[in-house]
């Protein structure tokens, strides 16, 4: 394929880069390169933990078009199968619940344990004949993806060639390795779904820069000014935004969300919020972390589901259940600011004369960061 | 059902269709372990093995599915008829 010049204008230094091409926003083409090139070559988020928190919840997922289904195994352990049976490729599971013993295909009955193995293979040597020396049951598992859980997001690598996740995102989870402790969701009130009519990238450069803050989220400005914020650029990693003067939420009597243990300093007053490419939005703060899972559903159309998680559960400090409903509220409201600039820049894509933009050097480094990133990605695809 | 007999009636018979047709309709897993349990053994009885491995194995589908430990033990007769493969435990 001859490589069009303009991601070279992408490849430069921030100062002088332009932004992705409109193809990469609009195209059903490009978009169809980039689910192959930067969603299933790399760990993209999928689900979170939550949505199958007992032994045995399955839940079909579709990614870009490809049947998931999220398996929590009897020992606790998550599995991401593709949702597929080995015999006539029925769809395994339509809805999500919750399997006692295995997964049976509804259409011939071949059975499935959790940890994937085909059990059963009913009448396949003919009529209550259950073996056939040509149908090798150790051969037909269910097809496994790598599947990689931190901060309750499912990661999964679907073309299986990615380094180990953590590998790849060794630096994050040095980064933020005091949040490594069991998250509690919020409950049914933590979960916020947007339906957004934009690419899914677009979410991404939006959420990584602080330059819009003063003007799409003025009520958060209020008490953080743009000099409190500074930019998180790793590059070919990850990059986003750091906030020095995070304040808990406070209630009525004052009482606030009891922190995450044994934080050091920085996160007395510290946040950070940061994009795992390709499509995970993450934040920690002392008291509280969301997870954002960018679901594209096309190229123009992305759902958000978005997780709030505190260090202490609901049943073990029932009194804040009001603080914690305040909360998701505040989020959502700062989640809703957002969605008319996302929507707004997919349609600003449809002018045939955008260049890709102009970055601002000082404030735009974290979507540059990203867009590096994608195009980096495109170009080993097509070299590959 | 007696052990002694070596054949259900044929009321006896389309009393148990309707009865796996019901469980089916239900989805009532556990019933249709134990109904398709009984007619296989009607049909052991009957000397029919090829019958009875054919409910066994309906049997044993539905005990692997709701996760009963029954399973093993329906496992274990398609094996000795060298119908199924040994479920590993
Ligand atoms: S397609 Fe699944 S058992 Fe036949
Ligand atoms: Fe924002």
């Amino acid at each position: 394929m001859n490589k069009p010049s303009t991601l070279q204008s992408v490849m430069t230094s921030v100062n002088r880069a332009n932004g992705l091409p409109n193809a990469h926003y609009i195209d059903p083409v490009v978009f169809a390169e980039e689910r192959a090139s930067v969603l299933f070559a790399s760990w993209s988020g999928v689900g979170f933990g939550k949505d199958i928190p007992e032994p045995g919840d399955a839940k079909p997922v579709d990614f870009l078009g490809v049947p998931l289904l999220l398996v929590r195994d009897q020992d606790g352990a998550i599995h991401v199968y593709q949702n597929t049976c080995r015999h006539r490729g029925m769809i395994l599971v339509e809805e999500a619940k919750n399997i006692r013993g295995t997964i049976r295909c509804p259409y011939h009955s071949w059975c499935y344990s959790l940890k994937g193995q085909l059990r059963a293979a009913p009448h396949v040597g003919g009529v209550g004949q259950n073996t056939h020396e040509d149908v090798k049951m150790a051969e037909l598992g269910l097809v496994s993806f790598r599947a990689h859980v931190w901060q309750d997001v499912i990661f999964v690598n679907i073309d299986g060639k990615a380094a180990p996740f953590e590998e790849v995102h060794a630096e994050l989870l040095d980064r933020w390795q005091e949040f490594d402790r069991p998250l509690h969701h919020g409950g049914p009130e933590s979960s916020l779904k947007l339906e957004v009519n934009t690419n899914w990238k677009l979410a991404v450069e939006n959420y990584c820069e602080s330059y819009h803050l003063p003007w799409v989220h003025p009520g958060l400005n209020s008490y953080s000014r743009l000099e409190d914020h500074y930019n998180i650029e790793s590059p070919g990693k990850y990059s986003g935004q750091g906030t020095l003067v995070y304040r808990q939420l406070r209630g009525a009597e004052g009482e606030v969300f009891p922190d995450f243990d044994a934080l050091s300093d920085k996160w007395t007053t510290g946040g950070e919020y940061v994009a795992v490419y390709p499509n995970v939005l993450l934040g920690v703060q002392r008291d509280h972390t969301f997870a954002i899972v960018l679901e594209p559903r096309s190229c123009e159309q992305t759902v958000e589901h978005i997780e709030l998680y505190y260090a202490k559960s609901s049943a073990e400090t029932p009194e804040l259940d009001p603080l914690r409903h305040q909360n998701a509220q505040l989020w959502k409201t700062v989640f809703e600011e957002d969605i008319f600039v996302v929507e707004g820049m997919q349609k600003g894509r449809h002018g045939p004369m955008f260049d890709g933009g102009r970055f601002s050097p000082a404030m735009d480094g974290p979507t540059h960061n990203f867009h590096h990133w994608v195009a980096t990605q495109i170009e080993a695809g097509r070299a590959s | 059902m007696n052990a002694e007999w070596t054949q259900i009636s044929p009321q006896e018979a389309a009393a148990l269709h309707a009865a796996i047709l019901a469980a089916h309709a239900n989805h009532d897993l556990e019933r249709l372990v134990e109904l398709y349990a009984i007619a296989a053994d009607s049909k052991e009885r009957e000397g029919d093995v090829d019958a009875a491995c054919f409910f066994l194995t309906q049997a044993f589908v539905f005990a692997l599915e709701t996760g009963i430990s029954r399973a093993h033990e329906l496992n274990r007769r398609l094996v000795a008829y060298g119908r199924a493969w040994p479920l590993e435990p």
